[in-house]
């Protein structure tokens, strides 16, 4: 199988079908990173991103010159340009998130106890929305992309020490502030 | 991960239980879409080839006649650039009244 670096040398050159073949190999990667920085309710939004990442990489494509992996290059790529989009403000939340109702309707407590689940989960999705971007991205690829910290680290661009350590520092983060809204998290 | 602190191990499996739900997927046909848009973009710039090409041939014809017709060199090398810069400026303002009319999916 051609490496990264052979299909890139490849689709430099104008063929197609190399370019075609990287696109296939990291797609599904590219759109998780994109969906974990605008979050669940943008979905659609995300796979738009994904696509102007694989335009913008083909455009730019004459000017990798390889000193980096193919895949950390569009990474990077996928991480400057959906938080570029999250920051001009067109990506706040619409609604309530479709997962609680989801639960709502589907759970199997009480109607108290599932509005009291409902409304602590809102408030744990405002809480994440508060964190800083790199911090959300990396809970959401892990708790809820169900991303391993190796997967984590690698999208991200960092060591999987400091993915290790997003993770920890936002889990304190959370634990605060749910604390000062009043709620349990156990 | 095994060296979490109590605390910290009841917020790890808090947030397993909140944020679990399906993961999303790309829609099947993404690679194509992506491909079409590439094939897309590589006849664009051919066409940007072929008039560039075009430009410059119908640039030195027009300045060869109108130096047989006894213009100065300066007159013809002036309304050529300046025919130039004018199509120069429509294009710019073509593509900012386009990029101002894009609309947002997410608004």
């Amino acid at each position: 199988m051609a490496s990264d670096a052979q299909l890139v040398a490849r689709a430099q050159n104008g063929e197609q079908q190399a370019f075609a073949e990287l696109v296939r190999r990291h797609s599904s990667r590219v759109f998780r990173l994109a969906v974990s920085i605008l979050g669940r309710e943008f979905v659609p939004e995300a796979e738009d991103v994904t696509q102007e990442v694989f335009l913008k990489v083909h455009h730019a494509l004459e000017s990798f010159r390889g000193e980096a992996e193919f895949s950390s290059w569009i990474y990077r790529i996928t991480f400057n340009h959906a938080l570029n989009l999250k920051a001009r403000g067109r990506f706040r939340v619409p609604h309530e998130d479709e997962t609680v109702l989801q639960d709502v309707a589907s759970s199997q407590l009480g109607p108290d106890r599932q509005a009291e689940t409902a409304q602590r989960d809102r408030v744990l999705a405002e809480c994440v929305d508060t964190l800083p971007e790199v911090y959300q991205s990396t809970l959401r690829l892990y708790y809820w992309l169900d991303a391993s910290v190796a997967e984590v680290a690698e999208l991200l661009g960092v060591p999987e020490n400091t993915a290790k350590s997003y993770l920890h520092r936002a889990r304190q983060l959370l634990q605060g502030m749910l604390k000062q809204r009043g709620y349990s998290y156990e | 991960m095994n060296e979490m602190e109590p605390e910290e191990a009841k917020m790890d499996s808090f947030l397993r239980k909140s944020m679990a739900g399906p993961a999303p997927a790309l829609s099947k046909d993404f690679d194509q879409c992506v491909m079409r848009r590439v094939g897309a973009r590589s006849l664009d710039r051919y066409g940007q080839v072929l008039l560039c090409g075009y430009g410059l041939v119908s640039g030195i014809v027009s300045a060869v006649i109108m130096q047989e017709q006894g213009l100065g060199w300066e007159f013809s090398v002036a309304i050529n650039l300046g025919t130039i810069g004018l199509l120069g400026i429509g294009w710019s303002i073509w593509r900012a009244t386009q990029r101002a009319a894009q609309p947002s999916r997410a608004e």
